[in-house]
């Protein structure tokens, strides 16, 4: 999510820090010092991801796909999107300072919670397209409820805005969960042993 | 005498796929073995099997006078036996090449004094003196090569175990590549398809056949 | 500017986000934004590519900008398609835009011209934990290199007459591209982890911290930038 600074009022912002505060802590619990390198692939790998625009009628979308990181990597999300907001303020100028930890919050809270709901159903499926269309769709929905609620609580002169967020958000969702579905099901049949909550090495992959 | 024997080892990634089995292979000192053979042959794996990145699923590796089970007893081989990887880009992940070159001393447990010594003594080995405040992301094919080269080299290895150190180099950086390599006295364990490069360097031949 | 140390501007900037994130006057904010074009003078942002990394980020807050006259309550301003619109709105609207602005525009200036590494590490020395310095610099690092790969795959891709459209068939390439990239990504990630325990790593990264002192120029840097802070909030609340 990107937004700016100026606009979120300071119990929303206060609120949206100390979520990231305790997601970051978290997350770093889980990644051990061997565990770097594939964590930080995978923030660059989602940052480029991010760069796509994808058509949607006449206009054209980025992905976000934040439920295909929070279904390979739970609490670790957050540090993940820390570094790619971090990136994408100092390559691209996107998002706020101040606004950093209600942004990250928005994107890493769904997919954490994805993770959770999902990766017990996602351990040797036979419908992976499923359940990453699921968890896909539905992280990226609840980034964009999360993202109205933010600005509706901030101010009610807010709230159109937040309903045209929200149903920015629709169109989204269904290429967001066919995407992940897609991405989630060939993953799974090339390397089943990823969906753990943060796949060690493989004896076949060194 | 032999500085690292493979005695009757067998290895699979998949159970019902064997990569090697019974083989064995020796290193002895002062010599350049050249390693080749068709793809998936398991050049590369016998390769990490002597540092330790994989365990045999059978047979013993023995590395520098003892028999090596652990990832502890594995330590000590990596600190003696040098891997160069086939993509200098999975070698080099710091900012700048000096930071890559004395990662290496660092984890011996050298001072970063020492380990900055080191460092420029082992890009003076490979030529590439002044280049310690580049980007290790924005060098040439070559440059690379050589500065994973260098990062190697800068923890004085016993061994050099090289994974087709020549993969996609042109003219040029190949004949530096193997100048500078004619020159250390390190033994060799080189895995390359180019028969140029082996004749150059190679002072045995083993082939491997699937 | 160049010659301030990196822990400094990130610094400064920081401070200059919590001014103006606390000031609400509409001439102190625009004063604030001039102080920002100043100091992206400085950094001699480029012009162009900066103002267009702005308009970006404004594209993104236009429909508030655009809803929020008419949906704030108060003074009659005018009248657009049966819809009252407010001064109190539209002052709200100018001050967000205001505020936004300024904050980026400080920060491309005084920290994204800095090279990336010098980002990370500086975040370090501000306390911020080793392993977040350790993931920015590693993900800095290998951008690049997966861009190389990520380029490939589309090449491939659009060398078979791909071309992107809204239906399935895009969705499906665009996620199979995704799970592609991702498990190269890992792949890469496990022969880099690979190849650092060949050169001795055992799970923990070599302390190379080489802090140095601060300079002249970054006192006077700071002397300066706090001198411009007080002023602010006299000003504001004086």
């Amino acid at each position: 999510m990107h937004v700016v600074d100026g606009v979120l009022s300071v119990p929303v912002l206060a609120l949206g820090g100390l979520a990231a505060v305790g997601g970051i802590t978290l997350g770093l619990k889980q990644v051990t010092a061997e565990q770097i390198p594939r964590v930080a692939m995978l923030s660059a790998a989602s940052f480029l991801i991010t760069l796509i625009h994808i058509p949607i009628g006449p206009s054209s979308v980025h992905m976000v796909l934040n439920g295909i990181i929070g279904l390979l990597l739970g609490w670790a999300a957050f540090p993940v999107f820390l570094v790619g907001l971090l990136l994408d303020a100092i390559f691209l100028g996107f998002g706020g300072l101040l606004s950093l930890g209600v942004n990250l919050s928005l994107m890493a809270l769904p997919a954490v919670a994805v993770h959770y709901l999902f990766i017990s159903k996602l351990t040797n499926s036979q419908r992976p397209f499923l359940w990453g269309a699921f968890g896909g769709g539905l992280a990226i929905a609840s980034t964009g409820v999360l993202a109205a609620l933010a600005l509706g609580y901030s101010s009610d002169a807010f709230l159109p805005a937040a309903k045209v967020v929200l149903l920015s958000h629709l169109p989204l969702v269904g290429m967001e969960a066919f995407v992940s579905g897609s991405a989630i099901a060939l993953m799974s049949r090339v390397k089943p042993e990823l969906f753990n909550p943060i796949p060690q090495p493989q004896k076949s992959t060194v | 005498m032999g500085l690292i024997k493979l005695k009757d080892v067998s290895f699979s990634y998949h159970p019902d796929n064997p990569v090697l089995s019974g083989l064995n292979f020796e290193i002895l000192d002062r010599e350049r073995v050249a390693l080749t053979g068709p793809n998936g042959s398991g050049k590369s794996t016998i390769l990490h099997l002597i540092v330790g990145l994989l365990l045999p699923d059978k047979g013993v590796i023995e590395a520098f006078g003892r028999e090596r089970k652990s990832q502890k007893d594995f330590y000590e081989v990596r600190e003696r036996a040098g891997l160069l990887f086939q993509d200098a880009d999975d070698q080099l992940f710091s900012p700048t090449v000096i930071e890559d070159v004395r990662f290496g001393p660092l984890n011996k447990g050298l001072s970063k004094t020492q380990a900055d010594i080191k460092a420029h003594e082992a890009l003076k080995l490979v030529g590439l003196l002044g280049f310690e405040d580049r980007v290790a992301h924005k060098l040439s094919g070559g440059e690379k090569q050589l500065i994973a080269l260098a990062s190697v080299l800068a923890m004085e290895p016993e061994v050099l175990l090289l994974d087709e150190p020549t993969a996609g180099l042109d003219q040029k950086a190949f004949d530096k590549l193997v100048g500078v390599l004619k020159e250390l006295p390190q033994s060799m364990v080189i895995i390359s398809h180019d028969q140029t490069f082996l004749k150059e360097l190679a002072t045995r031949t083993v082939i491997l056949s699937s | 500017m160049s010659a301030v140390a990196p822990r400094v501007r990130l610094l400064c900037s920081l401070i200059f986000a919590l001014l103006t994130i606390a000031c609400s006057r509409l001439d102190i904010l625009t004063s604030l934004l001039f102080f920002a074009t100043m100091l992206a003078w400085f950094a001699r942002l480029p012009v162009i590519g900066t103002i267009k990394k702005l308009l970006v980020m404004d594209g993104f807050i236009m429909i508030l900008l655009v809803t929020l006259p008419f949906s704030t309550p108060g003074t009659h301003w005018f009248i657009f398609a049966g819809m009252e619109a407010s001064q109190e709105g539209g002052r709200h609207s100018a001050q967000i835009i205001l505020t936004a602005n300024a904050i980026m525009l400080s920060f491309l200036a005084l920290v994204a011209s800095m090279n990336p590494s010098d980002i990370a590490r500086s975040l370090g020395e501000l306390g911020c934990s080793e392993k977040i310095v350790q993931l920015l610099l590693f993900t800095i690092r290998y951008i690049e290199t997966l861009k190389r790969e990520f380029q490939r795959l589309r090449r491939a891709m659009k060398a078979r007459a791909f071309r992107p459209q809204s239906n399935l068939h895009t969705w499906r390439s665009y996620g199979y591209l995704t799970g592609m990239l991702l498990i190269r990504s890992l792949d890469r990630a496990d022969r880099v982890l690979a190849a650092m325990k060949c050169r001795g790593f055992h799970g923990s990264f070599p302390a190379t911290k080489t802090e140095t002192g601060l300079t002249i120029a970054d006192g006077l840097f700071m002397l300066w930038f706090s001198l411009f802070g007080l002023t602010i909030l006299v000003w504001q609340w004086g």
